[in-house]
């Protein structure tokens, strides 16, 4: 193993570059420069102060990078040499030149950041902050909220070492979170708070209770809820309230269905926008008054409370059972908390959505913390509520109201400051029993020791214990009791580098040097893997296989990562990574022109929820890498399928569908988070698309424009003017100093022409899903590659990555998920580990498990 | 997932004259600190330059920003209407730049705007800002050091950078974006939860600041350099520790928040603005801090970048700034961006101290690090206040294109800071703005 660090370390060091590294100096820039530059800034001449054969040619050590940058950009936009000079370079001389010297900057900037292709010491994301604080403390709250936004590396990685700055606000913030964190569990109260607890039996709000009927007729109008929005009913049941002289809860119902044996109410899941007919008609706020669904009005199943204890676990119970609808329709369960904020302004969220099969009655339990929900009103006397839905959507399927599926509830129970013990069960997994209870600075070792190796994530030493323990003595005697004592020490642990950092230290001193490659132990090792795959702390299996000393074994690794692919946690994987690889963030960037479309913009958190869940379900069912490229399936829920016409598709939350090719799905490139993301929000954009495409699939990223050059030549005088944006790049290209660099990005974005800016398709010379204004366009999705391979259409572009380009896209998927489980940019001597796995990947199918497992296996990983 | 998304309804906006103050603090600490005269500073930027109408275009006053004519008998374009009220008060400058950074692509301006550092040189290192060169001296006395702000948060990334401030190592100081957070920070009433936190803080920073080093001595050299973040950090909070224990006897001012609306965002451009000029006004009116910037937009596609909806317009900032013949939609704009300096200007006018009005004891420096579209020279720069500290206005003051900015700096540091001979790539100073 030595021996091929030993030659990787030395073909990273060969490979330092500079202007002057080698031949490219001498061979390539100097005989340009002579030729071209020296007669006017040279010995003889210095115009402007320049004299460019005494540059110092070193970009990195050298004082003279910034006037290099210069000459480039100026001989890049053909300002230099002038045209009344008389040697003109030719443009392929001048393309030479530009590339040369383009590519030196690079591999300066490489140099400049360059770690030696070594993990450095990073301080955990905000979402793995979050994430850590939740699994160490056993509580799911929103942490990390009010930290700093953080900012991503060149690649798109938020967990890049170099672009996670620590500040005093940093630690500021850290210190403050973790108190308030520990003391919610630590300093709660010694009484077991009292619940306030409501259950609701709808079928009080059908009241009097129907007489027999006999006609059809009747029944129906029976079955009817009696009473309009806005009033409510007083719970005259089960209910609990802490404080008397608060106003008691109100229940209220409208558009519900009284259940055939009157025993409960039935919920149509049917939205606003489920109108029967046009599957793709536009939204509608309210229906008709009918009262039954069938007009698109949302049945609503409500229950106000006053002053309700916001800020504790909340358990939902409800006894319910699934009427089907046509073709195995089922109707979805969904509540959310909330509360007013004004006459009719509400926020709420929302806490579970699950689909319900059984037709028998079944009670179904949830518990969830107030503190995650928007349940406090910030307006004195607003009721805080609990709503439920059916969330089944008609969607693009055509079903009738009466062959929707319906939940059919036979009652509700809330209870607020729910606690099945007390102490809770966090405050006990600190404050564990031991025999020692009674003896207190023996117990407060105990308890900090335990914390502190969870924490840390790794055994601690007795002199780490010893300093925290004197520091606790230290505190004692200032603080109100032993609790509030080891709520400050603990908060010492959480502001710790050993916690907030994920650090590799070795065992002894160091001097200032660089360190000796090693491989990684077993702890150091078990936290890399939840990090990577689960964007938090290890597990108890993970630490419990670090403390046998079996982690890093291979066949053991290999068993853990399927685990922890199988485990939910996984989804912190698929979430992080591919919003950071597909830049999801790019969607909430951008706005989309109201002259153009008519458009919600929460919809946009569907775009990004697609390829969040595409990701993820490759990675689940183990599908190979291809699928990125293209796919028969689509991951859909109703409203998505609405937007991307795709009919028969019914439903609640994104599943996978089957899609036939009339339709124009499959793979990354044609999700509306892509072709939206990178567009102008109105028309198309195919520099950003092609951008996008060499960029996060190709790995290929094009050179950044020269400067004082605008995005696209600015229409002036009447004829540019009046050009469409297709029209304008084509002008742009005839620029010279533009061609050279759009030849080789623009053929990528073309083929994208098929999708306008939401990323619907379109074709011919009409886009129908925009505004009357705007819908003559002439669609051309036919482009030329620079090297000469032509493309008729997006399909063949598809075709062409995934044969001509399978291995360039296959290694740029490696070295994308390689840069985001290491942390840090991917450097030269990462190339032999890279290339290993593409060789593996190749072998097994593709797979995308296969990507993540040999990443794991491989020695970057392995190694400090 | 929304089912029903109403929005929220916005509060009427703050009136021009901020909130009410309780004044008995005020004046006791003004008996308390009479010795030292106040010295104050903050910097502001806005984003991606300002619309240029040649000399003798017909709409040259209508759309321009730079003033017509030099000196004392200058014309105002219409676009600074709103501050001309102060025209005693108020330079506008010319002309100025960064040399360093004249040749490159825009975009990078708030990097470098008050650093003066060649981050092309140095790739993205960088140096101390002015603010925070000046806040070592100015802050002593204070509950904050500096209050940093942006519209977009943090710090970004290096050439798009979301903050102003840098500190003696050239690294980025995040900036705070949430009114209510930058509120509750200065202003929130100390509960008990905090006062038991700060009897403990410097122990448990101190035993953090130990551990830390210990960590240290077990890394490799790259690893070290990371660290050194962290601990500088931990030190920088070890000395803001101590200084909330000397303030600790002292109430924190009470301000009413109820006036100020705390939950605004940038997606309402006018409200956000107004309340993070009125947070500005408040700490340096309250003395909580003497030294603030405040970076109104990040030159990023992002909501800051929406900003023209607040005058109706559906255009980008960034697209606004391209347009080179038909100004009226860009000026319409930065007429608005005006504005809200503007008031804040007049805010700090309005309040009147032991020696002056808090503007006469505040030098405002707001500007931009581009002027037409993305060219990265003659910065618009407009200078105001600062009276007490020998600043003298009512001119427009053109400079040639090979004085540094930086020169600017060097006057302002020996003005309110300590004896400056240089800072970053000056070469003189500027005395034509001193009395």
């Amino acid at each position: 193993m030595t021996n091929s660090f030993g030659t990787s370390l030395l073909a990273f060091l060969v490979s330092i570059p500079a202007v002057a590294s080698a031949g490219n100096y001498e061979t390539e820039i100097r005989p340009f420069l002579t030729k071209y530059c020296v007669s006017c800034h040279g010995p003889n001449k210095q115009k402007a102060d320049l004299r460019l054969d005494k540059l110092d040619p070193d970009l990195i050590n050298g004082s003279d990078a910034d006037m290099w940058q210069e000459v480039l950009d100026l001989i890049n936009i053909s300002e230099m040499p002038p045209k009344e000079a008389s040697a003109q370079p030719k443009r392929s001389e001048r393309q030479f030149i530009v590339d040369a010297l383009t590519l030196s900057f690079r591999q300066a900037m490489e140099a400049r950041r360059s770690t030696g292709g070594r993990n450095v010491i990073r301080r955990l994301t905000a979402y793995e902050y979050n994430n850590t604080l939740r699994d160490l403390l056993s509580l799911d709250l929103q942490y990390a909220v009010d930290l700093p936004p953080e900012g991503s590396a060149k690649e798109g990685f938020k967990n890049n070492s170099s672009v996670l700055g620590t500040s005093a606000l940093h630690i500021e913030y850290f210190e403050r979170i973790a108190r308030s964190a520990l003391e919610r569990i630590i300093l709660a109260p010694t009484e077991q708070p009292t619940p306030y607890f409501v259950r609701v039996e709808p079928e009080l709000a059908f009241k009097p209770e129907p007489a027999p009927v006999t006609t059809e007729n009747q029944k129906k109008k029976q079955r009817k809820p009696k009473r309009r929005p806005g009033s409510g009913y007083d719970i005259k049941g089960d209910h609990f309230v802490p404080d008397k002289s608060v106003r008691g809860p109100l229940f209220r119902i409208d558009h519900g269905e009284r259940s055939t044996d009157g025993s409960g109410v039935l919920l149509a899941g049917n939205r606003p926008s489920d109108k029967v007919g046009d599957p793709f008609a536009a939204d509608r706020k309210i229906g008709g008054s009918q009262g039954d669904g069938r007009s698109g009005y949302q049945p609503e199943f409500r229950v106000e409370m006053y002053e309700v204890p916001h800020d504790a676990p909340v358990l939902v119970r409800v006894q319910l059972s699934a009427v089907p609808g046509k073709d195995d329709a089922y109707p979805r369960l969904s509540f959310e908390l909330g509360s007013f904020r004004g006459a009719n302004v509400s926020d709420q969220k929302e806490a579970a959505n699950i689909e319900i099969r059984s037709t028998e009655p079944k009670v179904y339990e949830f518990v969830v913390h107030g503190a995650n929900f928007p349940f406090q009103s910030n307006k004195p006397g607003r009721p805080s509520y609990f709503r439920i839905f059916n969330d089944y959507r008609r969607g693009t399927s055509h079903l009738t109201y009466e062959e929707l599926p319906k939940l059919n509830i036979d009652w509700v129970e809330i209870k607020c400051n729910h606690y099945d013990a007390w102490p809770s069960p966090q405050k006990k997994a600190i404050f564990f029993d031991s025999e020692h209870r009674n003896d207190e600075p023996v117990y407060a070792r105990e308890v900090i020791a335990r914390f502190m190796t969870r924490a840390y994530r790794r055994p601690v030493s007795d002199a780490e214990v010893d300093r925290k323990t004197a520091l606790f003595r230290k505190l004692r005697t200032q603080e109100a009791s032993f609790e509030a004592t080891i709520v400050s020490t603990l908060t010492a642990v959480l502001c710790s580098s050993n916690f907030l950092l994920l650090s590799e230290p070795e065992a002894t001193v160091v001097q200032d040097v660089a360190t000796e490659r090693r491989l990684l132990n077993d702890y150091e090792l078990a936290s890399r893997l939840s990090y990577f795959l689960w964007s938090s702390m290890p597990d108890e299996t993970l630490f419990e296989l670090a403390s046998k000393e079996q982690l890093h074994k291979s066949n053991v690794l290999l068993a853990q990562v399927r685990r922890m692919i199988a485990d939910p946690k996984s989804e912190g994987f698929s979430r992080n990574f591919a919003s950071q690889w597909l830049d999801l963030a790019g969607i909430h960037r951008l706005a989309v022109n109201p002259e153009y479309f008519d458009f919600k913009e929460k919809d946009k958190g569907l775009f990004e929820e697609e390829s969040i869940q595409f990701v993820h379900q490759v990675l689940k069912s183990n599908l190979g890498i291809d699928t990125f490229i293209d796919s028969e399936f689509a991951m859909l829920n109703p409203a998505l399928a609405k937007h991307y016409r795709i009919p028969g598709i019914g439903g609640g939350s994104f599943q996978q569908h089957a899609i036939s090719k009339e339709y124009h799905r499959g793979g990354l490139m044609t999700q509306a988070s892509m072709l939206f993301g990178n567009s102008t929000g109105s028309e198309t954009h195919p520099i950003k698309r092609g951008v996008w495409v060499l960029e996060r699939l190709l790995d290929d990223p094009p050179a950044p424009p020269p400067p004082n050059v605008p995005d696209l030549p600015e229409p002036e005088g009447k004829d540019l003017a009046n050009l469409s944006l297709k029209e304008r790049l084509v002008e742009h290209a005839q620029v010279e100093s533009c061609r050279d660099c759009h030849a080789k990005i623009d053929p990528w974005g073309v083929p994208f022409e098929n999708y306008n800016a939401l990323g619907q398709w379109r074709e011919g010379s009409s886009d129908p899903l925009v505004h009357k204004a705007h819908q003559a366009v002439n669609i051309d999705p036919s482009t030329q590659l620079k090297n000469g391979k032509r493309i008729q259409n997006l399909d063949d572009l598809k075709k062409y990555i995934l044969t001509e380009k399978k291995s360039q896209f296959r290694t740029a998927v490696v070295r994308k998920v390689m840069a985001y489980g290491l942390g840090r940019y991917l450097e030269f001597s990462d190339r032999p580990a890279v290339d290993a796995i593409c060789e593996t990947v190749g072998k097994e199918n593709d797979s995308f498990q296969t990507v993540i497992e040999q990443i794991v296996l491989s020695e970057p990983f392995l190694t400090k | 997932m929304n089912h029903k998304s109403w929005h929220l309804s916005r509060r009427t906006v703050l009136k021009s004259a901020g909130v009410s103050l309780a004044l008995p603090w005020l004046e006791c600490m003004a008996a308390d600190k009479k010795a030292a005269p106040k010295k104050r500073f903050f910097a502001g930027y806005f984003a991606y330059g300002v619309p240029m109408p040649e000399d003798d275009a017909a709409d040259r006053m209508d759309h321009g920003w730079f003033p017509l004519g030099e000196g004392k008998g200058y014309q105002a374009p219409a676009m600074h209407a709103s501050i001309m009220p102060l025209r005693e008060k108020v330079t506008f400058l010319s002309g100025l730049s960064h040399p360093a950074m004249r040749g490159t692509s825009a975009h990078k301006g708030a990097d470098y705007f008050l650093t003066g550092a060649n981050i092309l040189k140095t790739y993205d290192k960088q140096s101390i800002s002015i603010d925070q060169y000046l806040a070592k001296s100015l802050s002593k006395d204070t509950r904050f050091k500096s209050l940093v702000m942006s519209s977009f948060g943090g710090v970004n990334r290096p050439y798009r950078s979301s903050t102003l401030s840098f500190d003696r190592s050239g690294r980025p100081i995040p900036a705070q974006n949430n009114p209510a957070e930058i509120f509750r920070r200065m202003f929130g009433e100390v509960t008990d939860s905090e006062k038991n936190a700060l009897a403990s803080r410097g122990s448990i920073i101190d035993e953090v600041l130990n551990e830390a080093k210990d960590l240290n001595r077990r890394l490799g050299k790259t690893d070290k350099a990371k660290m050194d973040e962290f601990l500088t950090s931990v030190r920088e909070v070890e000395r803001m520790t101590e200084r909330s224990v000397q303030w600790q006897s002292t109430p924190k001012p009470k301000v009413d928040s109820s006036k100020l609306e705390l939950d605004a965002d940038p997606t309402s451009p006018r409200e956000y603005l107004t309340v993070m000029y009125e947070l500005l006004a408040l700490a340096l009116q309250t003395d909580t801090t003497r030294v603030a910037t405040f970076q109104t937009a990040c030159e990023e596609a992002g909501l800051t970048d929406r900003f023209p909806s607040a005058v109706g317009l559906a255009n980008s900032s960034h697209k606004l700034s391209h347009e080179k013949k038909n100004y009226a939609d860009v000026a319409a704009y930065i007429t608005f961006l005006n504005e809200m300096h503007a008031g804040f200007i007049k805010r700090l006018d309005s309040v009147q101290e032991e020696d002056g009005t808090l503007l006469d004891n505040t030098l405002c420096f707001y500007g931009c690090a581009t002027s037409k579209t993305h060219r990265a020279i003659n910065y618009p720069i407009i200078l105001s206040g600062g009276k007490n500290m020998g600043f003298q206005h009512g001119a427009h003051l053109h400079y040639g294109e090979n004085v540094p900015l930086s020169n600017l700096f060097v006057t302002i540091g020996n003005q309110l800071g300590g004896r400056t001979a240089k800072f970053a790539d000056s070469t003189a100073d500027i005395t034509e703005v001193l009395a």
